[in-house]
């Protein structure tokens, strides 16, 4: 059953044995997988159906990130499936040593093991519209008939990621099915605002929502689920903590810090000696699903060099995009027009009078619409935009900011770097993958540092996957939830989601999500389910 | 107004590329498709004086200092070249990471428009 919040009668009450606040992936995803254990479960979610632009807006930032991090407004959505509604389907699991204690990386290690979420990948996968056949890179070079040309590499091995097409929207696919169930009940427009929370039993008793500001719902509930998402969830806790004197999960100041993304490095250029062999890195399209290899670099690898785990797909690029010519215009340009000599004012003037023909390509398609040269389309070599996995650090963080959204709530601010450890690690990581490209006659890397400043500034990107606000740990005093999920001084107040990674490895998130959401669902019913 | 401007364009590309594309090191960077244009004189000379700078000793002496006398036995000089690369025994050019024994037989020649 699917209720609008904004046609209830004010003040009105509820009881539920599972209070799901959210319904986006992690949301739906629990709902479904304790429908069967519960008579009731009630899921609040701050949207409707649709997306709404007024809705949306209670995402909006108190104050932005200075440090090139991108505005999360709308990296995110705010409606049923959540940001399932615009994300592009890719999916791969993490690897054994994405799970382990790595003593270069601070702060690493998961309360679980890789079996213990591995598991529940295969339904994952079935969730996620692209099935439950695995990502085993022999099956799916053989299946394809195409080469793994890191077959007999020493530190490099192909990963596999998979995407439904169409994109899964998680609403759009399990929505009807979810609120058809007896034992469901989907309130939109409802935005949860206040817990009530007893000291004595640790339990979340009452959760309060908001509809229409100033007007509240009650939900009388066994237990208590934070499903709204990696940033969210810490702005919700920071907010429910607020009338607890931080007595949930926030003991030792952990809520909404070890903030991490996948930022998204456009570092290096691969020539490929023979583009041929290149297939198994380019989409195939089967039915309903793509599958796309990348590479990566091999446990051992990273464990012998101390470093942080990357994601490196192959992207064709043609001369046109390749020219060092137009990015040294460009960086001419903005220099001149400042009245300065940029560095390296030589070499870029080389650049640009040996790339002419591009710049001039460049200038024709920006000033007139139309292409000159027809070897600018050409496929000159592959870019590499690399996914790194970023070291969870104490002082990246979301916390509450002075200003409020229209129902009072704080809302966010961000505070997010990427440290020099990180790069220094991402650049030994590339001059590894290099060497190995090179003794395996693949062709020759070009590592792109001479434009440090603007990769690691206005070029750099971001997977939008938010994630360790939250985070898994062994004990309270390093994290905000334990193995089960559970937020630490509470007896039946959960946390799914990304915000519970306590690493962020280096592939995206939503699968590992599914994962540990079905992980979470049945210990639950495990544990809490009666009769 | 717009074709003279678009013709005025690409007389200066055409005349620019005519001036100075060249191509080069194609074979040394793979087989791929790229129509890289350069002022190849310029491009050896740079690795000729890198190389000297990083490493000191001439590029030739380096080569046979390695054991490669002759440069026509591609196969032999492949097998240095992939081994370079199995000890990280690399350079930087330009941001292309390439084995040493390549880079000295680029200074080699670069030496000679030193």
């Amino acid at each position: 059953m699917i209720v609008d919040g904004r046609v209830l009668d004010a003040n009105s009450t509820r009881k539920t044995n599972v209070c799901i606040m959210g319904g986006g992936v992690a949301g739906l995803v629990l709902a479904k997988e304790l429908a069967a254990s519960f008579k009731k479960i009630i899921i609040i979610e701050s949207g409707g159906e649709y997306y709404d632009q007024e809705t949306q807006e209670l995402y909006a930032a108190s104050t932005n990130n200075k440090n090139h991090y991108p505005n999360s407004l709308y990296s995110r959505l705010r409606f049923l499936g959540g940001s399932s509604n615009h994300w592009e389907n890719n999916t791969s699991p993490l690897d054994p040593i994405d799970f382990e204690k790595r003593d270069w990386i601070e702060n690493s290690g998961w309360p679980v093991d890789y079996d213990d979420v591995a598991q529940h990948y295969p339904a994952a996968g079935e969730y996620c519209g692209v099935k439950d056949d695995g990502y085993d890179k022999k099956v799916w070079s053989k299946r394809l008939n195409k080469e793994d040309v890191f077959s007999n590499s020493v530190s490099l091995e192909t990963g596999i990621a998979k995407a439904a097409r169409p994109s899964t929207r998680f609403y759009n696919s399990y929505g009807k099915e979810i609120a058809a169930l007896p034992s469901i009940e989907i309130i939109t427009n409802a935005n949860a605002v206040d817990v009530e929370f007893d000291e004595n039993t640790k339990n979340i008793s009452k959760v309060y929502f908001e509809s229409i500001p100033g007007i509240r719902h009650e939900v009388s509930t066994d237990l208590c689920v934070m499903c709204l998402g990696g940033i969210e969830n810490a702005r919700m806790l920071l907010a429910f903590n607020e009338k607890y004197d931080h007595r949930l999960g926030n003991r030792y100041d952990n809520v909404g810090r070890y903030f991490m993304d996948h930022p998204v490095v456009r570092a290096a250029q691969f020539y490929a000696h023979d583009m041929s062999r290149y297939t198994l890195y380019k989409t195939t399209d089967l039915v309903d699903r793509i599958v796309l290899g990348f590479w990566k670099l091999r446990a051992d690898t990273l464990a012998a060099n101390k470093l942080n785990n990357i994601r490196m797909p192959l992207v064709s690029a043609t001369n046109y995009t390749m020219s060092d010519g137009i990015s040294s215009h460009h960086i001419l340009k903005d220099a001149l027009s400042n009245g300065e000599l940029p560095e390296d004012f030589g070499s870029h003037l080389l650049n640009f009078v040996r790339d002419f023909d591009m710049v001039a390509e460049a200038v024709s398609r920006r000033k007139f619409g139309t292409k000159i040269f027809d070897h600018a389309d050409e496929i000159a070599a592959y870019q590499m935009p690399i996914m790194m996995e970023q070291t969870p650090h104490r002082d990246n963080r979301i916390k509450l900011g002075d200003s409020k959204d229209r129902f009072g709530i704080r809302r966010i601010e961000i505070e997010w770097q990427l440290k020099e450890d990180d790069k220094e690690k991402f650049w030994q990581a590339l001059t590894l993958v290099a060497n190995e490209v090179g003794a395996n006659s693949l062709g020759r890397i070009r590592l792109l540092q001479e434009r440090s400043e603007r990769i690691w500034g206005d070029q750099l990107g971001f997977g939008h996957h938010h994630m360790g606000t939250t985070r898994m740990c062994h004990n309270y005093k390093d994290g905000v939830t334990d193995a089960t999920q559970k937020v630490f001084g509470t007896n039946n107040l959960f946390v799914a989601g990304s915000s519970v990674f306590p690493t962020g490895g280096h592939v995206p998130p939503t699968l590992t999500i599914v994962a540990m959401t079905i992980r979470l669902a049945k210990y639950i019913s495990r544990e809490f389910a009666r009769g | 107004m717009v074709d003279q401007l678009r013709r005025q364009f690409i007389a200066a590309a055409v005349g620019s590329c005519v001036f100075s594309s060249v191509p080069m090191l194609s074979d040394s960077f793979g087989q791929h498709t790229k129509q890289k244009k350069t002022l190849v004189v310029d491009e050896y000379l740079y690795i000729y004086k890198h190389w000297m700078n990083e490493v000191g000793l001439e590029p030739a002496d380096y080569l046979i200092s390695r054991g490669i006398t002759t440069l026509t036995n591609r196969e032999n000089v492949r097998e240095y070249v992939t081994a370079d690369f199995s000890t990280a025994n690399t350079m930087n050019i330009q941001g292309y990471i390439l084995s040493k024994v390549e880079v000295a037989i680029m200074g080699s020649i670069g030496k000679n428009f030193s």
